[in-house]
């Protein structure tokens, strides 16, 4: 007896759930209408996309500002955290081609999931014109030798610069390319993609060949940041060598996204990139990244070089911390080897080393810095060499500049 | 003194028949181990963990992986690290080679924990003493970089929490070399659909067929079933569009390194969880999955991997044939993409997921999701259940619409790290270009 009036209780305890559910879906019921917006013309993303050619194929790459978005869509799919990324891909080459829209964003949407985040709030007749208008603009594939497709993918949303990576596949056959597209309502003010470009226009570049070189000159960069004022700060930790192509969607690839932060200076600047590694569905650690481009060019890539540190507490860090300058976990060793890591499983990293940074400072007598944080470290700067040929595990070559098994041995 | 003991033993009564007692006993343990005044961490040595654990040997590396479980993790650490999520992987690397060896953490998890950051999860709510005592014991248990040539190193990684089975993927570089090892270890005390089944048992010995010939494999997989069933076998629902060939420990760590979690079975926890999660819309990895049956039997397996909320994810259900290919494990599948929920009474969870109409595009998800697991070798397709067409489509066993190029796509593993290029394509079928009978709605104005 007692165990059917409890049964009854639960029972009535689901349907109460469940009619709350309902409530909530009621709730929701706004009525969007839909118009199927006039036919687009494709010429004007053609002419502001950026673009990229290897091996026969050219990859062109838009993203839409709101106002076209809702002028292409009939609606603005922003609301939903919806970013299209207009794509075209013309093929001159004899393959037909795939395109891996999960290399782009493996959370990407299908275009019926997209109607159906917008459907529920319209008629039924509204609802299916507007499925089969996202359907009609959604990226096709294969393309065929000698022919240009062009059409959408539904990514999630970015908010200052895309690295939109594009992984082709044949028989036998891989290529990736790589194309940095600004997103029309960044927040930031100014381009930082399109200084950096000019930057590198006007530098005198130093220009290097050999590795050995290579080894001394990075010895004799700065050693660490610095205050506004010129105290001295955080270790400049990592070198980073390959073009904005390939180190961008490195990083991209790994989670790292191109956000701003608090100043710290090299070469009498603030840094000329930073980038905060966010994770996907899943948290990672979140490092902070500072670099700022050197004149030296190794056999004609861009030599970076840069600070990386996390925030003391990581992930558990409480809310309280000043954000604008939280303190560092003292291990900067730590955030270094993870960048490490990164880069050998980004797929795009050929070759890594040492050489001496800041040189040794022991956890028994931790160096402060102007914001507050005190670090120890083994001094070494890691070396990253990028390239935009996919490499894996076993052909990552290692050189032998400083030997961190020798410094750990000691 | 007296009438207070009684007082509090009124109180007591009260508390008691108020219910309140029950959920008071609930929080005062978590209060007194959230600010335990004794940190006293168990040695690792007289927590048995290790009994569980795995061994395998690649040239002169031998390397042993385990997982604690909460409770032996809770004694090692002396903190309850599950209640941050976190779990803690026990590796022991022995170096018979020339040369040093780096064990890289990213691979078993590219989200894992620095020691310092996980001990500060405890050691911020602690007094500074208790605090620093916590970081050192963590520091102290880490896994400590490089492995030098005769020398064994052994230590704790920290990394997010997984329910159910743990797969790990430990590599391990050098200058000159990097080697590459794949576990799965269980959780006795996750209840997975996989615990369910015993697949040694499943077919007796005569019924499997073993073949060697990738022409009788193509045609063995055309014949197999075309679609899920409902229990009783009398009415038809999913299409099964894929197969998956090779061994366990390359298949299910290919998935679980693309995000796809086991699902836990039907049980009042974890439909609880499912209710809350779809309340909240939050990220419950493992809600469970309503059974559909192929070979008179629910799914052996079910996976599903999770995108922004409970509302957005893959579904993947997974049965073992009776076929083998060149000794290895055929199994056959379905997928379909969430993109939304409703309420249904035909499903025992209640709630169930809207499907894409499309499900090619799932199918083509999985593919594409597996080409970057660097253990897919060869990809074909094979005739399955017959074109549907998009005007007039089969419902599902829950009334969602569905449509197909009526293939489905076959994929086999082999071990690990293949790169994308590699993948061979084996020339059988091969879906129709998907742009073939759409419109497009974006012209160019010089057309």
């Amino acid at each position: 007896m007692i165990i059917r009036s409890r049964t009854n209780q639960g029972r009535w305890r689901l349907r109460t759930i469940l009619l709350a559910c309902l409530a909530m879906f009621a709730g929701g019921c706004a009525t969007t209408t839909f118009e199927r917006p006039a036919i687009i013309d494709a010429g004007a993303l053609r002419e502001r996309a950026e673009s990229a050619v290897e091996d026969d194929i050219r990859v062109s790459a838009a993203i839409l500002s709101r106002e076209e978005s809702t002028a292409i869509f009939g609606i603005d799919l922003s609301e939903k955290k919806i970013q299209p990324v207009w794509l075209e891909i013309e093929n001159n080459s004899d393959r037909r081609i795939y395109f891996l829209r999960t290399g782009l964003d493996p959370e990407y949407f299908s275009p019926r999931e997209v109607a159906f985040a917008f459907v529920e709030s319209m008629s039924d007749d509204d609802g299916k014109r507007f499925v089969q208008h996202i359907e009609s603009l959604d990226f096709r594939d294969p393309i065929d030798p000698r022919s240009t497709v062009s059409g959408f993918i539904f990514t999630n949303e970015d908010h200052e610069t895309k690295f939109v990576s594009v992984d082709l596949l044949s028989r036998g056959w891989a290529s990736h390319l790589t194309l940095l597209v600004p997103i029309p309502e960044r927040s930031i003010s100014e381009d930082h993609i399109a200084n950096i470009q000019a930057m590198i226009a006007e530098a005198k570049p130093l220009h290097v060949e050999d590795g050995s070189q290579l080894r001394s000159l990075l010895e004799k960069l700065p050693c660490c940041t610095a205050s506004e004022n010129g105290v001295q700060g955080e270790p400049l930790n990592v070198v980073l060598i390959g073009n904005l192509d390939t180190t961008g969607p490195a990083l991209a690839r790994r989670h790292f996204r191109y956000i701003p932060v608090s100043p710290l200076y090299a070469f009498g600047r603030p840094q000329d990139l930073s980038a905060k590694k966010v994770g996907g569905w899943v948290a990672t650690q979140p490092h902070v990244l500072r670099v700022w481009l050197t004149k030296i060019r190794f056999q004609g890539k861009l030599v970076w070089i840069g600070q990386i540190s996390m925030p003391k507490g990581g992930r558990f860090a409480g809310a309280t911390s000043d954000e604008s300058l939280p303190v560092i976990d003292p291990d900067v060793d730590e955030a270094r080897n993870d960048l490490v890591q990164d880069a050998i499983y980004s797929q795009l990293l050929t070759e890594i080393g040492f050489v001496k940074g800041v040189g040794p400072v022991a956890r028994s007598s931790l160096r402060t810095t102007p914001g507050g944080s005190t670090y120890h470290t083994d001094g070494l700067r890691a070396v990253l060499i990028f390239d935009r040929v996919p490499v894996s595990l076993t052909e990552i070559e290692l050189m032998g500049w400083e030997r961190l098994t020798d410094h750990y041995r000691q | 003194m007296a009438s207070g003991v009684r007082r509090a033993r009124l109180m007591l009564t009260w508390y008691w028949k108020s219910g309140l007692l029950s959920s008071l006993c609930l929080v005062i343990p978590l209060i007194v181990s959230g600010c335990a005044t004794t940190f006293s961490p168990t040695p690792i040595d007289d927590v048995p963990f290790k009994s569980r654990a795995q061994i395998q040997t690649k040239g002169g590396l031998t390397v042993t992986a385990a997982v604690p479980t909460s409770e032996e993790a809770n004694a090692i650490y002396g903190v309850d690290l599950a209640s941050k999520e976190i779990q803690p992987i026990w590796i022991e690397v022995e170096n018979a080679e020339e040369t040093p060896y780096w064990l890289l953490p990213s691979g078993l998890d590219p989200a894992y924990f620095s020691a310092a950051e996980a001990a500060h999860a405890f050691a911020s709510s602690q007094s500074a003493h208790d605090g620093e005592s916590i970081t050192e014991h963590f520091q102290g248990l880490r896994f400590k970089n490089p492995i030098y040539p005769g020398a064994t190193a052994s230590g704790f990684v920290i990394v997010n929490r997984d329910e159910g089975y743990k797969a790990l993927d430990i590599d391990l570089i050098s200058r000159e070399d990097a080697a590459s090892f794949t576990y799965i270890i269980e959780d006795p005390s996750f209840k997975g659909d996989y615990t369910l089944v015993d697949f040694y048992t499943l077919y007796p010995i005569e019924e499997i067929t073993d073949l060697q010939d990738e022409h009788a494999l193509r045609d063995a997989l055309e014949l197999l079933p075309c679609c899920t069933t409902n229990k009783k076998g009398s009415e038809q629902g999913d299409p099964l569009n894929l197969v998956l060939i090779g061994n366990s420990s390359d298949i299910f760590p290919a998935l679980i390194r693309r995000g796809w979690h086991g699902t836990e079975i039907l049980w009042s926890k974890s439909l609880r969880r499912t209710i809350e999660s779809f309340l909240q819309g939050s990220r419950y990895r493992y809600s469970p999955i309503s059974p559909l049956y192929v070979f008179e039997r629910q799914q052996d397996l079910a996976a599903q991997k999770a995108r922004g909320t409970i509302h957005e994810r893959n579904h993947l259900r997974l049965w073992l044939t009776p076929f083998r290919f060149r000794g290895e494990p055929v199994w056959i599948g379905q997928i379909s993409r969430d993109i939304g929920v409703k309420f249904t009474l035909k499903s025992a969870t209640i709630s169930t997921h809207v499907i894409d109409p499309d499900v090619d595009e799932a199918r083509r998800y999985l593919v594409e999701d597996l080409a970057y697991s660097q253990a897919l070798a060869k990809l074909g397709y094979v005739k399955g259940v017959g074109v549907v067409s998009e005007n007039a489509p089969r419902m599902n066993l829950v009334g969602d619409p569905w449509f197909t190029d009526g293939l489905r796509a076959v994929m086999l593993f082999e071990p690990r790290p293949r790169a994308l290029s590699d993948v061979e394509i084996l020339q059988w079928e091969w879906p129709l270009p998907m742009g073939a009978s759409a419109s497009q709605g974006l012209r160019d104005a010089s057309q």
